[in-house]
């Protein structure tokens, strides 16, 4: 039985695994491009991080207990620069090879199913969001906002963000219609970076604003990371995880449903 | 069976119009593609700012001692800051994208206009005179008065924010028309944003006094014409002294222009007269 379990699984991860080399090899022509998208988050860390935080020294949270603003806010960018690099990846860029390059037409008539696009560009926006959790986390580890190795969990914490944030994505690269949406996606992921526990801690918003908060993907993303980068722990975290983990299935299929739809015509 | 008279065709002036009369004709053609997608514009030029009035400014501000930026609120402080970089965010998105995309053969707007009349320079000035003039006045006036609402105002002088705003985007703007006219290869282009728009924007003394950042960055931010628009633009809504005399951050804005015009001038024209 688990002779076929595991062959079974081999054969599926090997389809999305082609997928996953077929962007590689489309990425080594604007690998800058991929790259440096892990300098924005940094450029927010140094002006909000460590501008910003300088001027506010130390925070007070709700429990009671004080930290400074810097280890406040470098967690909350850490869960930022988690989503954006795969919301990059999934959103845009497969709207663009789906709609305009029309790269999933080809694949379609080889054996790979509409499941194995969708998980092939997952693991894809996994590997380039992990770089940037990676390249950020080791700059928070040299400005030594890591206090003790339980920071690290944050990394695994950060997957559950990209996961959530693969499935958004997805969905929405084969919801929207033309180019114009995804500025408004963008105003709509500002929004939550900005109101989503970012800066503030929720409890300081006004009553009207928080259950609002308590809905956004990235309010559960922040508070998983920051709770586990300040080691301050707490059950709820499992209902972050469980809230991320449903938003990523739920994404994914819908994705694959809606791209085969659209593409077996 | 009837017969269809035409008409003669109306005399076409072939006479190169003076260089005003030549501007005037580019910048109307983008106030007319400026109408087909101003409404995806509101969010970058008019909403952002005010978002970040009420996150940084208002939620954040909240945690700040006034003591530790000269005894000014943290909204005050930050007020002019964000209208001045409003003008560096839609120079963002109107002097890259559409620039780079101006000379390129599917559909680009500058070699449609070179097929008219109209001479390189007069195309380039064209596009100035939209970005650089038009986008600032119009849309930074409108971040000012809803930021009035905030309280974040001294003293009537701060109408002269505004002003402020446009000098950093007439700086800002050739030198990326210039960038966006020379690079031949699209994927540079988010480069811009990620090494120059947004450090220029975060960096500028907006969010946090300049004069915090390490010593040997400080010189960089001398460099940032959103460093000097801030300063003036501050002195403006709040009544604080700048940095330098106002009439050297002036000036350094003004140079920064002009050299810019020169720069982008002799691309456009090396990339046009043909």
């Amino acid at each position: 039985m688990s002779v076929i379990a595991y062959s079974a699984a081999r054969a599926s991860l090997r389809s999305s695994g082609a997928m996953l080399n077929r962007n590689w090899v489309a990425m080594r022509r604007a690998w800058i491009l991929v790259v440096s998208g892990a300098v924005e988050s940094l450029l927010f860390l140094f002006a909000f991080g460590f501008g910003v935080g300088a001027l506010v020294g130390d925070i007070t949270l709700p429990d009671g207990s004080t930290v400074s603003y810097t280890s406040y806010v470098a967690p909350a960018i850490l869960a930022n620069a988690a989503m954006m690099g795969v919301l990059a990846e999934t959103s845009i860029n497969v709207f663009a090879k789906f709609k305009w390059m029309k790269v999933y037409d080809g694949i379609l008539n080889t054996p790979l199913r509409p499941w194995d696009l969708a998980l092939g560009e997952v693991w894809w926006a996994l590997i380039r969001g992990g770089t940037y959790i990676g390249a950020f986390v080791v700059v928070m580890g040299l400005f030594g906002l890591l206090d003790s190795w339980w920071s690290l969990l944050a990394i695994p914490a950060c997957v559950f963000i990209s996961l959530a944030f693969a499935g958004i994505g997805l969905t929405l690269a084969t919801v929207f219609r033309d180019w114009t949406d995804f500025d408004w996606m963008m105003a709509f992921v500002f929004a939550m970076f900005l109101f989503g526990g970012t800066f503030t801690p929720v409890e300081a918003y006004p009553a009207f604003a928080q259950p609002i908060v308590y809905v956004m993907p990235l309010y559960h993303g922040i508070e998983l990371v920051r709770g586990l980068s300040l080691g301050q722990l707490s059950p709820m975290m499992f209902a972050h995880i469980a809230y991320l983990l449903a938003l990523c299935c739920a994404g994914m299929w819908i994705a694959q449903r809606r791209l085969a739809k659209a593409l077996y015509k | 069976m009837t017969t269809t008279v035409v008409d003669a065709p109306a005399a076409v002036d072939r006479t190169a119009p003076s260089p005003y009369a030549a501007m005037l004709r580019a910048f109307n053609l983008q106030m007319a593609l400026y109408r087909h997608v101003w409404h995806g514009t509101i969010f970058t030029s008019v909403l952002l700012p005010i978002l970040y009035m009420i996150s940084i400014g208002i939620g954040v501000g909240a945690y700040i001692d006034p003591a530790s930026i000269g005894g000014l609120g943290y909204a005050e402080f930050i007020a002019p800051g964000l209208i001045c970089s409003v003008a560096v965010m839609m120079l963002g998105n109107d002097m890259v994208f559409p620039v780079f995309g101006g000379y390129q053969d599917w559909g680009g707007h500058y070699l449609a206009q070179r097929a008219t009349p109209l001479r390189p320079v007069d195309i380039l000035n064209g596009h100035l005179a939209y970005a650089a003039v038009f986008r600032p006045f119009t849309n930074c006036t409108i971040v000012a008065v809803v930021l009035a609402f905030f309280g974040v105002y001294a003293s009537w002088w701060a109408v002269l924010s505004v002003v402020a705003a446009a000098l950093v985007s007439a700086a800002l703007a050739p030198w990326l028309h210039f960038w966006a006219s020379s690079i031949k290869n699209d994927a540079n282009l988010n480069m811009i944003f990620r090494f120059a728009v947004m450090p220029i924007s975060l960096f500028s003394g907006v969010f946090f006094p300049a004069s915090e950042m390490p010593g040997f960055l400080q010189p960089l931010v001398w460099l940032s014409p959103l460093w000097h628009g801030t300063e003036l633009a501050r002195a403006a809504t709040a009544g604080v002294a700048p940095a330098l005399p106002p009439y050297a951050h002036i000036a350094y804005l003004a140079a920064l222009a002009v050299a810019g015009w020169f720069a982008a001038r002799h691309v456009v024209q090396r990339r046009l007269n043909f």
